[in-house]
């Protein structure tokens, strides 16, 4: 088997130029999940009947339902349905033209972690022991600045290492994004190939692209994780 | 008075654990309450700071008149800024060095400037001999210096009272003559202090006043002459005769 490498790098840097889109779909949708995963955390912690309800019913309904139903579910409702809602507020914004691909891809993604993140920051938020917060009462804070203060900079320590899995879990899923019609790093990929029929090389390509990015990431990760939580015992 | 407390009362669940009790102190007083474990007395303790919620009861403190089963918010505040509470765990905030430990309930719990609050952290953790580790993190130190530490943390934010509950339960018993030295130099400055322990000598020693509990009832009270010497209920009798001699059968 004869590789064509003249290819294959071509290739490599049109491949690493979707690198931003890839990040882009992971950044934009963990900042989104992260703030309303938190506040479900918080009400399933806080024990509101209705909230706490409510988050339990989303976070099975996301983990019981593989990522490309969600994908393609979403697809096919959410322009149909924005389509309705631009239509009966009365303007003439085409939603199918105009609406890149890439949103569609961010909501589905955010939906997706929202669910996981809120359950590895309501874990964490209960590993910390109850006397932090009695502690903290006790010197005359109130439990909101015992919180901020103390209880949640040592949750997100505890938090890091699974929200460190679902950062690398999530770049790698949003190549499932290329079933949206997102150029992503795969999609890239795959495109590059059908020109001539070089499938392994532009694969390889990918899987080089892929590999480099989540190592850095995990690096990245030990590196925080190591530095937020110098005060451990083990660190 | 400084601080007057009547008609406690509190269950858990079906378990009675405090049964009418009361407490009257006056600034500068060494309260030590001494009984046996599963007597009330911790609950009791922290039913003062609201920790625990008393199912009845009344406290005037500082001003204020609270009825303990309905403190208001603003109530609570207000007592958890007069007092202080030092744990038997220790519970130093794990994230933060020993002087951001002290340093917080001034500046974020009132608002005091960062180096006014760093200037009076300095002089309690001097104070309790924690002054060379200052930028250390909690779990660098031994638990005697952790609860020093602790101590120093309730001492900063000039509590009109300091409630300890059982400071040195959890020490290993070479650290724990270390923790006493500290209360017992804090006691010497005049400062008040209510103290659940186990610590017969210091109780003696210290206290200026000595309840004994069991049962979730206050069996005997006095000065530690009075309980120590010349105890006339028979649990009391009982209870020291058991820790004094070190006899447990």
């Amino acid at each position: 088997m004869e590789l064509d490498y003249t290819f294959m790098i071509e290739t490599f840097y049109k491949v690493w130029g979707g690198i931003g889109t890839t990040l882009g779909l992971t950044a934009l949708s963990l900042l989104i999940a992260a703030p309303i995963a938190f506040y479900m955390a918080v009400l399933r912690i806080k024990g509101n009947l209705i909230g706490s309800g409510i988050t339990q019913a989303y976070i099975s309904f996301v983990r019981g339902t593989p990522i490309i139903l969600q994908i393609l579910l979403l697809y096919s409702l959410l322009p149909s349905f924005l389509n309705v809602v631009v239509k009966a507020l009365g303007s003439d914004f085409n939603v199918f033209d105009s609406v890149d691909p890439f949103w569609y891809a961010v909501v589905v993604f955010s939906l997706n972690t929202i669910a996981l993140l809120a359950e590895v920051f309501r874990s964490a938020l209960l590993s910390i022991p109850k006397g932090q917060l009695e502690a903290g009462v006790s010197i005359g804070l109130s439990e909101f600045q015992t919180y901020c203060k103390v209880i949640i900079p040592q949750a997100m320590v505890v938090a890091l290492p699974a929200v460190c899995n679902i950062t690398v879990n999530l770049i790698k899923g949003t190549s499932l994004a290329f079933l949206m019609t997102v150029k992503d790093v795969l999609a890239i990929g795959k495109i590059a190939a059908s020109y001539g029929y070089n499938y392994i090389e532009s694969y390889l390509d990918v899987f080089i692209v892929y590999l480099i990015v989540c190592t850095v990431i995990q690096l990245a990760y030990k590196f925080a994780e190591q530095h937020v939580g110098a005060f451990r015992a083990g660190a | 008075m400084l601080l007057s407390i009547k008609h406690v009362r509190k269950s858990f669940g079906d378990l009675e654990v405090l049964k009418d009790v009361h407490m009257d102190i006056e600034k500068g007083d060494v309260v030590v309450i001494l009984g046996p474990s599963g007597s009330g007395k911790t609950t009791f303790l922290r039913c003062l700071n609201f920790l625990e919620k008393a199912d009845a009861g009344e406290m005037d403190f500082a001003g204020m008149h609270i009825d303990l089963s309905h403190p208001s918010t603003k109530d609570i505040t207000a007592v958890r800024k007069k007092t202080a509470f030092v744990f038997q765990g220790y519970n130093l905030f794990a994230n933060k060095t020993v002087l951001e430990n002290v340093t917080l309930g001034l500046t974020t719990g009132r608002g005091m400037k960062k180096a006014d609050a760093e200037a009076i952290a300095r002089d309690a953790l001097q104070r309790v001999g924690m002054a060379e580790r200052m930028d250390y993190y909690p779990s660098k130190l031994s638990g005697g210096q952790q609860q020093r530490v602790g101590i120093a943390r309730a001492m900063a934010v000039k509590p009109d009272v300091i409630l300890f509950d059982e400071p040195t339960s959890a020490l290993d018993p070479e650290l724990v003559g270390e923790v006493l030295k500290v209360m017992r130099d804090l006691a010497k400055a005049g400062t008040t202090m209510i103290v659940v322990t186990h610590e017969m000598k210091f109780a003696r020693d210290v206290a200026t006043h000595v309840i004994f509990m069991d049962g979730g009832v206050i069996v005997e009270e006095g000065t530690s002459e009075d309980i120590f010497e010349h105890p006339k209920e028979e649990r009391t009798k009982k209870f020291l005769h058991r820790v004094l001699c070190h006899t447990y059968e």
